[in-house]
């Protein structure tokens, strides 16, 4: 029972990250789980997003870590440059990275 | 810290700086990110010398202040707390255009030196204006508890700027950065130059060297600008110098090829934006600088924000403590101004309101001799100022309470717990605060200090749309017409009318929500990227200023409206009144029952002779003139009346209701007489009941609401709009109520 249950559980997460996945395009920000560390390769999005991102300090090449997500799943808390951005799933995804593992 | 301001302080002041006195005052701004803790230190150096205003046509407030140090006078002003100087939100316009039109003779620059790196981000955008700067290094003790060791003297050589470390919160370094002022407007000091690399350095200067020569943007522009700084801006693409240059010079169009060109060369150099070049670029630089000046001695990774962040964002804890802080809030808000009796046994709103019945109680007199003006003081005056002030104790409990919650960090965690949910109706995480404030536990509340709390809100749609729906919750003032109409039609099912109510507002908040998203703001959503602020002590000094500083605020400006509005609402509900001989014979009628003792007839002549002077006012006629429209949704004259009494303020909705119905002046609290009459009018039914209070729910704000809309989004045209989309809503419902019940029964 608790064995179903769990796989049951471990399928939802799996097939969470799949849609994910194929909405936000390969290796984004909201491909990460919690607790993992990864670095920006890429910003995309338009002008605004994009620059208001920049000033915050999401910069190439720069070190970033999930936190925790809200507790319906979006926004995600990341941490970069020592501080920390509450950020939407809508954002997250302009934001390539490269998972640094674990 | 620097040793001169110990042995300066005892001395007196040198000669040097005594030639400066003679001279206008000092202008300083302070700037620096949201969090930094700009407003303490803004505190630390006006004291309580404050003042407060909104930023001509924008929303943005400004805050500005005097101090005297060593006999010269410093004008210092906060400006809008900002990441970034490209112009993409009103803080960051204002704090550009500040900057560059009032040319301060010093911009302060707080920093947290806790987080210095994106903090002197900004810092290189500000050198590279060419202001004389001061940096601040501020919250120095909370950096070296976490063993962050920062070398100022080494930052300053660096950057060529002043560098002064403070701790804003214990008042600590105050003196210091005040002779850094002193010194920087006396010598002028330029900061050094940012360079953004060889590439983007020969673009660079060869669009310099365009602008110089160019005869419009020497003539109107370059007094106030350095020519690199344009240079920068045009190819960082910055919409307000382009706009700006397109608008002065005639040669722009050849200049926005020259740009065109040089961005095109400097992306396919890099393979890469010229905007994300020049973005990092300036990172580059802080963080190279963070690196030479900040030594770490001990490392926590798992620092106290993160830990405190675990429980209060945690799936389980986090929407459980979120309810309960909310709920004590609410609570508090009410129960500390107006349930609780802990002021000589009253409670402050009573205090308030007997203060200002006692008044009118010593004015009495002048009703025999001056009817007139006994009317216009006592229910024009008195009325208005008397219902601005009640308010008080309850919006000054709130402030305090949000001050608490946002100065320790909470409200953004707020919004982090929520965004998601009220995502779904285009609002976002901090729309809650102002719906709950205004009324949405369903137990009262005011739309006054919600409107209010959309302040934490930096997106201005999403503000806007919140402003928008906070006026459809139930707020304290539609109770006693609730009360009212459901004893009289609903004595059964009072609770479950109750329910109705409270869910039909929420109803109608996330539905107009999602309908204002859909067609007033329509676009893309604004993006929601917000800081989670490290946890601070809030300090008393800080909580009590930010409280006294709103609340002040809205006592002025709210003040001011409701009073004239109300006013003109006495005027009329009194004017033109009835004719000389029919007041005589009312009179005289009055006169012929009080010789005959008999009270009854008396007070109901009485009351007859109220209706008569009701009637016959602008606003029993304009109640009349409605009627035949009104009549669609069931509300006849009285009922207009009423209706129109309740654009004031939602009480009077009884009290006038009370008056129509020649009861005389009601108490807004005991409505058992005119509900007792309501039953037995054979005009009115259940139907017609609901439908009213489903108009009242819905239609238009009232002043003292309308007043907030027109101080927080700075325009009367959101307030107009509000009042009639409302009111157009709340008629269409009534009217479905009315007419479709009326089918049924």
């Amino acid at each position: 029972m608790i064995n179903r249950l769990t796989s049951f559980c471990n399928g939802r997460k799996r097939r969470k990250r799949q849609r994910n996945r194929f909405c936000c395009g390969p290796r984004t920000l909201c491909d990460l789980e919690p607790g993992s560390e990864a670095i920006i390769r890429k910003i995309g999005g338009n002008g605004a997003i994009k620059q208001r991102l920049l000033d915050l300090g999401i910069t190439r090449d720069t070190l970033i870590r999930v936190e925790r997500m809200a507790p319906l799943g979006d926004p995600i808390e990341i941490n970069v440059k020592g501080y920390y951005l509450a950020i939407r799933m809508d954002e997250a995804k302009f934001i390539e990275v490269e998972e640094k593992p674990a | 810290m620097r040793q001169s301001s110990l042995k300066s302080k005892k001395n007196p002041p040198d000669n040097r700086i005594n030639a400066l006195n003679s001279e206008k005052p000092i202008r300083i701004a302070i700037a620096g990110n949201p969090n930094a803790g700009k407003t303490s230190i803004f505190n630390d150096l006006t004291g309580t010398v404050q003042s407060v205003g909104n930023y001509p046509g924008v929303t943005v407030e400004i805050k500005k202040g005097k101090t005297n140090w060593k006999g010269v006078e410093l004008d210092i002003i906060d400006l809008p707390g900002t990441y970034s100087l490209m112009p993409f939100s009103q803080e960051e316009i204002v704090a550009r255009n500040y900057i560059i039109n009032e040319k301060p003779d010093v911009v302060i620059n707080v920093v947290d030196a806790s987080n210095l790196e994106r903090n002197l981000y900004l810092t290189v955008q500000l050198m590279e204006m060419g202001t004389p700067l001061v940096l601040c290094v501020n919250m120095i003790d909370v950096a070296e508890k976490k063993g962050f060791n920062i070398d100022v003297q080494k930052l300053s050589r660096l950057m060529g700027i002043q560098v002064v470390k403070t701790i804003g919160n214990k008042n600590k370094g105050i003196d210091d950065l005040l002779d850094a002022c002193l010194e920087v407007a006396k010598n002028k000091y330029i900061p050094r130059t940012v360079t953004y690399g060889h590439v983007v350095e020969n673009e660079v200067m060869v669009l310099a060297q365009n602008i110089s020569d160019d005869p419009d943007i020497k003539k109107e522009l370059l007094q106030n600008h350095q020519s690199r700084w344009l240079a920068v801006k045009l190819i960082e693409n910055d919409p307000e110098v382009t706009n700006l240059i397109g608008k002065i010079s005639k040669n722009s169009t050849e200049l926005f090829k020259v740009v065109q060109n040089s961005v095109k060369k400097i992306d396919d150099h890099y393979n890469e934006s010229t905007n994300t070049i020049i973005s990092e670029r300036r990172y580059g630089y802080a963080s190279g600088a963070v690196k030479s000046v900040v030594k770490v001695t001990e490392t926590s990774r798992q620092d106290m924000t993160n830990k405190i962040d675990s429980f209060i964002c945690n799936k389980f804890l986090g929407p459980l403590i979120l309810v309960f802080v909310v709920f004590s809030l609410f609570t508090a808000v009410f129960k500390i101004s107006d349930e609780w009796k802990w002021v000589f046994g009253f409670s402050p709103t009573e205090v308030i309101e007997w203060f200002f019945h006692g008044i009118s109680n010593l004015i009495h007199p002048l009703s025999y001799s001056m009817p007139v003006l006994h009317s216009l003081i006592n229910d024009g005056i008195i009325a208005g100022v008397g219902s601005v002030l009640s308010f008080v104790p309850m919006i000054g409990v709130m402030f305090l309470f949000i001050a608490l919650l946002e100065d320790w960090g909470y409200v953004a965690r707020v919004a982090f717990i929520l965004d998601r949910l009220l995502k779904i109706f285009g609002l976002q995480g901090k729309s809650i605060l102002a719906l709950i404030l205004a009324g949405g536990l369903g137990a009262g509340g005011c739309a006054v200090p919600g409107i209010m709390a959309t302040r934490t809100l930096r997106e201005e749609k999403d503000r806007l749309i919140t402003i928008l729906v906070t006026p459809f919750m139930n707020c304290g003032a539609k109770m006693p017409a609730y009360f009212m109409l459901i004893a009289a039609f609903f004595s059964d099912s009072k609770a479950l009318m109750l329910f109705i109510l409270w869910l039909i507002s929420w109803f109608m908040a996330l539905f107009a929500a999602i309908i204002l998203r859909k067609f007033l703001f329509k676009g893309e959503q604004t993006p929601f990227i917000m800081e989670l602020p490290p946890y601070h002590t809030p300090t008393l000094k800080g909580v009590l200023l930010h409280t006294k500083e709103r609340l002040w605020s809205y006592m002025k400006k709210a003040g001011t409206i409701i009073l004239g509005v109300n006013l003109i609402l006495w005027f009329l509900m009194y004017f033109p009144g009835i004719s000389e001989d029919k007041l005589t014979f009312y009179e005289k009628k009055i006169e012929y029952y009080r010789n005959l003792s008999d009270e009854k007839t008396m007070l109901s002549i009485k009351n007859e002779l109220t209706r008569e002077k009701l009637l016959n006012s602008f606003a029993g006629k304009a109640g009349e003139l409605l009627a035949p429209v009104s009549r669609l949704a069931g509300f006849d004259w009285e009922t207009n009346i009423a209706l129109i009494g309740g654009f004031a303020a939602k009480e009077v909705i009884v009290s006038t209701f009370g008056t129509a119905y020649s009861m005389g002046r009601l108490d807004p609290e005991k409505s058992e007489n005119i509900s007792d009459r309501l039953k037995n009018d054979p005009e009115w039914n259940k139907i017609k009941a609901f439908a009213l209070m489903i108009f009242i729910l819905i239609y238009a704000p009232c002043f003292a609401t309308l007043a907030v809309i027109r101080k927080e989004t700075g325009t009367w045209k959101w307030a107009a709009f509000s009042t009639i989309y409302s009111t157009s809503l709340a008629f269409l419902a009534a009217f479905l109520i009315y007419q479709l019940g009326s089918l049924f029964v």
